[in-house]
């Protein structure tokens, strides 16, 4: 079905720059009441997205504007949704408690449940080692990770108890959780499994999300503190800056591929781009209240976010 | 509802029921919860969580709380249940 497309140029930043980057933003209307948790834009292009509030995996072409939905069963409600090395979406469906993977061309449902003994986890987000394993989170104080091959799937507690939320892979694929109650970041043992806490250098600072840049190094979104802080595994030094405005919450962190980072704050309900060589934010407003971007994913020349405040996805061209 | 300390992603739930929204000395609620405490007068009752708990963001737009929909009311009485009875 057709949707009305939403074209919004944006106004030049208010620090114009010959050397920065236009951008042009572009939001796509999604079914109403899905409320989109996570998105996952693929090589081809199509967009993926999780109605956590219905249940379904979404599908978004946004060369026509169509939406399919993808229903995952009773009692889902899915998370986070990335895309695998085999090119299909995989979600952390937290409803029913289990990883699933769906065929983007047959849309077959494949479920991977917990143990039953773990009980309900609280599934966040999930990121694909270099071994083809989907490492996962659980905010009740669990990690794990499934060898879908084989079908084997290890959960373990997490050091600390509740908080594991965000989680990536850094270009040399070592893996990086970050723990919203915990306040902190940590390192999981690919072998293992066991993982190292890596402390921030600011206290309380609510560590939501994490993302790698191409030289490896772990930006993490400080929901507290407002932050968006640099941990470079190689020194284990840290650097931090603090957003702009009267009290950023910094909730989702993206780094595209010109190591340019993006953010969602929700104290000014904008996307906001940091320049990390000119150590400077740009922000982007939303046209509507309560944008509520919970997370961000892009591929070169787009960055998208979801809207779970207005059943919106939203896409960030940089020209 | 715990004995942890530090900054948790939520507010501490012992006593909510009967509670205005976005009150609670000492957590830092969104911008949405305290309006929505302040001026749309919202009070915790039965039947406010229980809207609240089947979709978060359409009873408070722009909560920050992120959990996943209980859509099953059975499940929802149980939660609010349970919060009654250990509130105190």
């Amino acid at each position: 079905m057709h949707r009305l497309l939403l074209v919004l140029l944006v106004a030049l930043p208010v620090l114009p720059s010959p050397a920065r980057a236009e951008v042009v933003v572009q939001a796509y209307p999604l079914p109403a009441g899905g409320h989109p948790h996570d998105v996952a834009v693929g090589a081809d292009g199509i967009v993926w997205y999780t109605a956590q509030r219905t249940g379904q995996l979404g599908r978004l072409d946004p060369a026509t504007g169509n939406v399919d939905l993808i229903p995952l069963g009773k009692g889902a409600a899915p998370h986070g949704v990335i895309i695998g090395p085999d090119g299909a979406p995989w979600v952390t469906e937290g409803g029913t408690n289990a990883i699933v993977r769906v065929d983007p061309k047959t849309r077959q449902v494949k479920s991977w449940p917990l143990p039953e003994a773990r009980g309900y986890v609280n599934l966040n987000t999930a990121a694909f080692d270099k071994r083809g394993r989907i490492w996962f989170t659980g905010q009740n104080g669990v990690y794990g990770r499934l060898d879908p091959k084989t079908g084997d799937m290890q959960v373990w507690d997490a050091p600390r108890g509740r908080g594991p939320y965000g989680i990536a892979t850094t270009p040399d694929g070592a893996v990086f959780y970050a723990s919203l109650a915990g306040s902190h970041i940590a390192q999981v043992d690919l072998d293992t499994g066991a993982a190292t806490i890596i402390e921030p250098p600011t206290k309380d600072q609510g560590a939501r999300r994490v993302w790698s840049d191409s030289k490896g190094r772990v930006w993490v979104s400080e929901w507290n503190a407002g932050n968006v802080s640099r941990y470079d595994p190689r020194s284990r030094e840290w650097k931090t800056w603090k957003l702009p405005g009267d009290r950023p919450r910094v909730y989702a962190v993206y780094v595209d591929d010109k190591d340019t980072v993006w953010l969602s704050d929700w104290g000014a309900n904008a996307m906001v781009r940091f320049d990390p060589e000119a150590e400077k934010f740009e922000a982007f407003p939303s046209d509507r209240p309560n944008a509520s971007v919970r997370q961000i994913l892009g591929r070169p020349g787009e960055v998208w976010a979801p809207e779970s405040g207005t059943d919106r996805l939203v896409v960030y061209r940089v020209k | 509802m715990t004995t942890e300390t530090g900054k948790l992603p939520g507010p501490d739930l012992r006593g909510v029921l009967g509670r205005r929204a976005g009150t609670l000395p000492g957590f830092e609620f969104s911008p949405a919860m305290v309006e929505a405490g302040a001026r749309r007068n919202l009070v915790w009752t039965r039947a406010a969580l229980d809207r609240f708990l089947a979709d978060s963001e359409a009873t408070v737009p722009g909560t920050s709380m992120s959990m996943p929909p209980l859509t099953d009311a059975v499940d929802r009485g149980d939660v609010i249940d349970y919060l009654q009875r250990n509130g105190r």
